[in-house]
């Protein structure tokens, strides 16, 4: 059951690349838009990433990193998340996780939310973490 | 300071869903990722200084909240494609004369 469940998985995550790779979000209106930003007009922590993930796959960084400033440190983080036990496994090493440090989730709330409020502010430098 | 803590509780803490929480935070709902990644420093924070149920309490809070944030993001996702959809038939529609 479990095993469907990731093939499932797996199978849906290749069509949204597929999807993402076919189809532009800066040009195309199908794809949802941020509830935050319709409502209030500034931009929330996750804006431009559906914009960074069409970069991505073009393999276009200096795009990601223009839409979205935190998109490629989180998925560096996710990266190591499964990555690490993999590691750990194949040559024994001993490299922790992370993500249990003390100080780890509250680094990146701090992060987050500074992000929020920086993005946001109309002038140089910070002008340039907005999406776009 | 890790390793003490390890040497303290041989067990392993309750999972934290902080890589889920980034991932709802990142991606699409701010407001509820952010509440999950709190649940997720007080899962940490709990198990270091010895408090498992509080723990386990929160490591059940973050699990719950990132699962709402992802609940609301696939809703509002399935919702646009539908309004998309529909928007493509009322143009459709639209340009004929019946």
């Amino acid at each position: 059951m479990k095993k469907i469940l990731n093939i499932g998985l797996l199978i849906a995550f290749i069509g949204l690349a597929v999807l993402f790779f076919i189809l532009d979000p800066a040009r195309h209106n199908i794809f949802p838009r941020c509830i935050f930003n319709s409502i209030t007009g500034y931009y929330c922590p996750g804006c431009g990433s559906q914009r960074a993930i069409h970069s991505l796959l073009y393999l276009d960084i200096a795009g990601v990193v223009s839409y979205n400033f935190l998109f490629i440190p989180a998925f560096l983080l996710i990266i190591y998340h499964y990555l690490h036990p993999i590691l750990n496994q194949f040559f024994s090493w001993k490299l922790p996780n992370i993500f249990y440090f003390k100080s780890t989730p509250w680094i990146i709330f701090g992060f987050v939310i500074a992000f929020w409020i920086l993005r946001n502010l109309p002038f140089y430098p910070f002008s340039v973490l907005a999406p776009g | 300071m890790n390793e003490q803590q390890q040497f303290q509780q041989p067990q392993t803490p309750p999972p934290n869903y902080l890589v889920f929480a980034i991932l709802t935070t990142i991606f699409c709902c701010q407001i509820l990722g952010i509440v999950s990644i709190v649940f997720a420093a007080q899962v940490n924070s709990r198990w270091n200084s010895g408090d498992i149920q509080g723990a386990l309490d929160a490591s059940k809070n973050a699990k719950l909240w990132a699962w709402i944030a992802f609940g609301s993001g696939f809703l509002i996702a399935i919702v646009t494609v539908i309004l998309a959809m529909l928007g493509v038939l009322a143009g459709i529609f639209g340009g004929m004369n019946f």
